[in-house]
């Protein structure tokens, strides 16, 4: 597989992921940053792991984004079609966890990844991203039972 | 993957749901071209060192125009070969102010050259030319009666990108 078609092959799955991260207003410009900073320096396809050295590079430039920005996606930032769910509080709860948290539990939770594929993904140790996941589930354990 | 379903579980599926309904949807295309929705507007100068940018730029006597030099051909740079471009599109020296990206830049360079421009935005950035340490982007900045495209440079500097904008090319040329 060359560049293209492998770009063409995870696109999609990388704007997901970003827009999971940073919302939609900017998730291409976060995949098009990451893409054009490996493709100045390598082919996609001299990694070793193309695919988890892309979600890495997305990861970490959506937390530099959040971190310039100073704040996490809102609801309103994410809330541009009608919500019939999740419950705006538990979307609100969700945006608000830290990046690498949101990483992990969209990996596992809706990608379906499992802990070891997840932590690759993000290019972690395994105990870590389970650790984020605790404390994930802690922080909407609490907004749930609130309401 | 935890198999027990739970109602924390759920939330986040359907929150994940919900997120991911919201991404772009744009076609991919190669070379990569993006289409940037909702970016910086441009009602008021954001701040004091933008201004400053824009009269930096209005001169216009730091930027060299040069062409995108052939021959340099990289593996990386293959990736990126020039899109329909009849026009040289110049790209600025490394005297510019540095941008933390390609779309700001763009914006403070339209800025420079127009300091009323309202509501302008980014809509596609094209990649143009990369080799080991530079990316070279066209980037394309729409408004009312308003359209040009900015060449960006983005250099490597400690592992980073920085990006500088250039002189402008009206859409229709």
């Amino acid at each position: 597989m060359d560049d293209e078609a492998f770009f063409r092959k995870n696109r999609d799955d990388l704007v997901r992921y970003a827009t999971v991260l940073v919302g939609p207003s900017t998730a291409e410009d976060v995949v098009s940053t990451v893409v054009l900073r490996v493709l100045a320096r390598r082919r996609l396809m001299d990694l070793n792991d193309a695919r988890a050295y892309l979600f890495r590079g997305v990861l970490n430039e959506s937390r530099t984004w959040l971190t310039r920005r100073r704040s996490s996606p809102t609801v309103d930032d994410v809330a541009d079609t009608p919500m019939a769910d999740p419950q705006p509080e538990v979307l609100a709860a969700v945006l608000a966890l830290p990046a690498q948290q949101r990483a992990a539990t969209y990996l596992v939770y809706w990608e379906g990844q499992s802990i070891a594929e997840a932590s690759a993904l993000m290019g972690i140790r395994p105990g870590t991203a389970k650790r984020y996941l605790h404390l994930a589930r802690r922080t909407l354990k609490g907004v749930l039972n609130a309401n | 993957m935890p198999t027990e379903p739970d109602n924390i579980a759920e939330a986040f599926r359907s929150t994940y749901r919900h997120l991911v309904d919201q991404a772009p949807t744009s076609e991919a295309e190669w070379p990569p071209v993006f289409t940037i929705q909702g970016t910086t507007p441009m009602g008021r100068p954001r701040s004091g060192w933008i201004v400053a940018a824009g009269a930096f730029l209005i001169t216009g006597s730091f930027w060299i125009g040069w062409l995108v030099a052939p021959g340099r051909s990289t593996p990386a740079a293959d990736a990126f070969q020039v899109q329909t471009v009849t026009t040289a599109v110049a790209v600025p020296d490394t005297t510019g102010i540095p941008f933390t990206s390609p779309a700001d830049a763009a914006l403070a360079a339209a800025l420079a050259q127009a300091p009323d421009l309202k509501d302008a935005q980014v809509t596609r950035i094209v990649g143009i030319y990369a080799d080991d340490t530079t990316v070279d982007l066209r980037v394309q900045v729409q408004a009312s009666d308003f359209c040009h495209w900015y060449g960006v440079a983005g250099h490597v500097q400690e592992g980073a990108l920085e990006w500088r904008g250039g002189p402008a090319l009206p859409c229709d040329e």
